[in-house]
């Protein structure tokens, strides 16, 4: 079987997709990044060697998205790195349906819109430098009850009459929050008032001037929680589509660009890509020359590792940063001038 | 006879004419520094935390200046209206003064109705050098004016073809330097007719390219000009396949701002024009850029480019005014559109994700209103 790999990763989690050649999603991963993203881009293909059994020649090629893409890209030598938009939009068209007009996105520490229009992306918002209304919000004000976020959504859907809480801040609705609690509004109707905080937050802030029409779909790691998404039902009076592979998206989206990326490479150098019958293992490289730039499955036992330095070149003092793998410097970046960009 | 120092904030190509027009006049010309990452933590410690970025920018480039040596006058220029860019100098000259600096301070106000007071400061400024004032203005504007046109017409439309990276900007860097030294007239002509050439040269524009697209940028006068303020957004444009305009500049900016008397009174100015255009949603100026950012908008779509960025310092009132209604404008007149805050964060991750987005859902419009041959909708 070929494969191909996408790879996603955030600033809360990395997710890694593998996806075959008849588009069916074969294995997701799912990790906390902890601000160590070779660290966990190499869990993740260890996890795809050892546990799924995957050999590097089965991988046809490989995407990276997210806010760590192109330090990814440059550790794994990805085929195509491209923004969050692109892939999320990419792999709800391809997945869910090709008539979707919004998406709503939440993750950890970023949301976005993504408004379309006859199956294109023509209009997006993010967050900008607040991170209320995205998860960290909801894990934060939770977590200080010692609620798990999992536990969010099945207590706030049994609430019938949710709490004020205030959306503009989370450092505000936090207040709220124990304020509600200290006046003895049962914990279930506060829950319920944050998920539709967050709701609120989402739609004057991000959603603001956007047209939001159904078809919606609602992803990222937020999606999970049924709390959020009935406060959505409520405040939009749409249904929402949540999408099968909800919390992966943009590394979904990415296994489809890596494909349309090998495919497009493979027609410019008019060969057809042989897949073989399922079953098969490395067959589908015999037959023509490997496409992808991945380094294989083997990175993984090679010593990656960033080192910084200060230029001192002119006033900035740029922060420059440099990847080795096995002691060659393999791309250098952080200057504003471009000295030493790769 | 010593001669007085005198000396200036940066904002784009600015000083390649305050330079010129300050030697004709006899003063030894102190540039400040290139705005660095110097000039913002200086500026940040003396600043009022609340105050929006550019005066930040503006009082680290005095301080830097005055930690190396003593200047005898300060140019800045003020403002009337509801934007805090009019209290820039004389909040600066209260801080440098607490610091100890004590230079003289010639605030140009705009002259709407203050005849009297701008004639004196500029004569002031001229040393009363009478018969020297029209000519070395005349002078100045025209080495910046030549620095802008290089900047908009070839830099910033040729980055998207370089064939090295950083082409583009070597070449500009050079002319800019040059312009910077010359001393007469025949000397701009040669830099000029060397620039297009060697641009044209080294970096063909390649018209039949499709993935090329045409993105305007406008909001802020200070964020739009200064590249480090802005991270370097007309380079990063330019490098994802952009030609990038915008619209405005340093010299449209003094001609339309500062030398109102310069102008030709029965011909329009393109901020006038920019005010009329934004008449359906906006109808009273609301201080700074802000009004005529929407005409901006509208004019974009007008002449048929694929995208516009609003820019902007963190809490700018006419701008973030003018973002209110900027998402229903560029809806209705048919042409996607972004807006970027910015600040003293350094962080360039968050942006470069949400301007490749934005790019691509340019070129995604583009190439569906291209394929369903549908022209854009614009409003007269």
């Amino acid at each position: 079987m070929g494969y191909y790999l996408g790879i996603d990763v955030g600033s809360i989690s990395t997710n890694l997709v593998l996806m075959d050649e008849n588009n069916v999603v074969y294995h997701q991963i799912y990790l906390r990044t902890e601000g160590q993203a070779i660290k966990a881009v190499k869990k993740g293909l260890l996890e795809l060697r050892d546990k799924v059994g995957i050999e590097s020649s089965e991988i046809l090629g490989v995407g990276t998205t997210g806010s760590g893409r192109e330090l990814a890209g440059v550790i794994v030598n990805a085929d195509i790195v491209k923004d969050e938009i692109t892939a999320h939009a990419v792999a709800t068209l391809e997945t869910v349906s090709p008539d979707i007009r919004t998406i709503l996105e939440i993750g950890g520490q970023d949301s976005k819109i993504i408004i379309l229009q006859d199956g294109i992306p023509v209009d997006f918002a993010m967050n900008t430098v607040c991170a209320s209304g995205t998860g960290s919000m909801l894990d934060n004000i939770a977590g200080r009850v010692g609620i798990e976020i999992e536990d969010i959504g099945p207590k706030a859907i049994k609430s019938k009459n949710p709490a004020d809480i205030a959306a503009r801040c989370a450092v505000f609705g936090e207040s709220d929050f124990i304020h509600a609690l200290q006046m003895g509004i049962p914990m279930n109707d506060v829950i319920a008032g944050l998920c539709n905080a967050l709701v609120r937050n989402y739609l004057n802030n991000v959603g603001k001037g956007k047209e939001i029409k159904p078809p919606i779909v609602f992803q990222g790691g937020v999606s999970e929680n049924a709390g959020v998404i009935k406060a959505f039902e409520e405040a939009l009076e749409y249904k929402l589509i949540i999408p099968e592979h909800n919390k992966v998206m943009g590394a979904v989206g990415m296994c489809y660009l890596a494909k349309r990326k090998i495919e497009s490479l493979a027609s410019e150098m008019s060969l057809q890509i042989d897949y073989p019958e399922s079953g098969g293992t490395a067959t589908a490289t015999q037959t023509m020359p490997r496409l992808t730039k991945f380094y294989g499955l083997e990175l993984i036992d090679v010593a990656f590792e960033t080192k910084t330095f200060k230029c001192d070149g002119c006033a900035n003092m740029c922060r420059i940063v440099r990847a080795y793998k096995d002691g060659d410097v393999i791309a250098t970046w952080g200057d504003r001038c471009g000295k030493w960009s790769t | 006879m010593k001669r007085d120092k005198v000396t200036f904030p940066h904002m784009g190509n600015i000083y390649v004419g305050l330079d010129a027009l300050f030697e004709r006049f006899g003063y030894d010309v102190i540039v400040p520094p290139k705005i660095t990452q110097d000039t913002i933590r200086t500026g940040s410690k003396h600043a009022p935390e609340g105050m929006c970025v550019p005066f930040k920018y503006v009082l680290g480039n005095f301080i830097q200046v005055m930690e190396k040596q003593d200047v005898d006058y300060v140019l800045m220029a003020g403002g009337i209206g509801p934007c805090r860019f009019g209290f820039y100098g004389h909040m600066s000259k209260l801080i440098l003064t607490k610091l100890g600096y004590t230079p003289k301070f010639i605030i140009l106000e705009p002259p709407a109705g203050r005849w009297f007071n701008f004639t004196i400061d500029v004569l002031k400024l001229a040393h009363w050098r009478i018969k020297d004032i029209m000519p070395a203005i005349h002078w100045s504007v025209a080495k910046m004016e030549l620095t802008d046109r290089l900047e908009e017409e070839l830099y910033m439309k040729r980055i998207a073809y370089e064939p090295q990276k950083r082409k583009a900007e070597k070449l500009y860097i050079k002319y800019v330097n040059r312009i910077f030294k010359a001393d007469t007239y025949e000397k701009l002509d040669e830099i000029k007719k060397d620039a297009f050439e060697e641009y044209e040269s080294a970096i063909p524009i390649d018209n039949d390219r499709d993935d090329i697209i045409d993105i305007e940028i406008t909001g802020e006068i200070f964020i739009l000009l200064e590249p480090f303020s802005n991270m370097d957004i007309v380079r990063k444009l330019g490098e994802m396949g952009v030609r990038v305009s915008r619209t405005s500049s340093s010299s449209k900016w003094i001609r339309d701002r500062i030398l109102t008397f310069l102008a030709d009174k029965n011909k329009e100015k393109s901020f006038e024009r920019a005010i009329r255009k934004a008449e359906p949603w906006m109808k009273v100026p609301f201080g700074g850029e802000g009004i005529e950012t929407i005409g901006h908008t509208v004019e974009a779509a007008e002449k048929g480019f694929d995208g516009i960025i609003q820019v902007m310092p963190f809490s700018c009132m006419p701008e973030v005014s003018a973002k209110d209604v900027l998402p229903d404008v560029a809806r209705e007149v048919g042409i996607p559109f972004y807006s970027f805050i910015f600040d003293e964060h350094t962080g360039g991750a968050g942006f470069q994700t949400r301007l490749e987005s934005f790019v691509e859902r340019a070129r995604d419009v583009k190439n569906k209103n291209r394929k369903s041959d549908r022209t854009v909708v614009t409003v007269a």
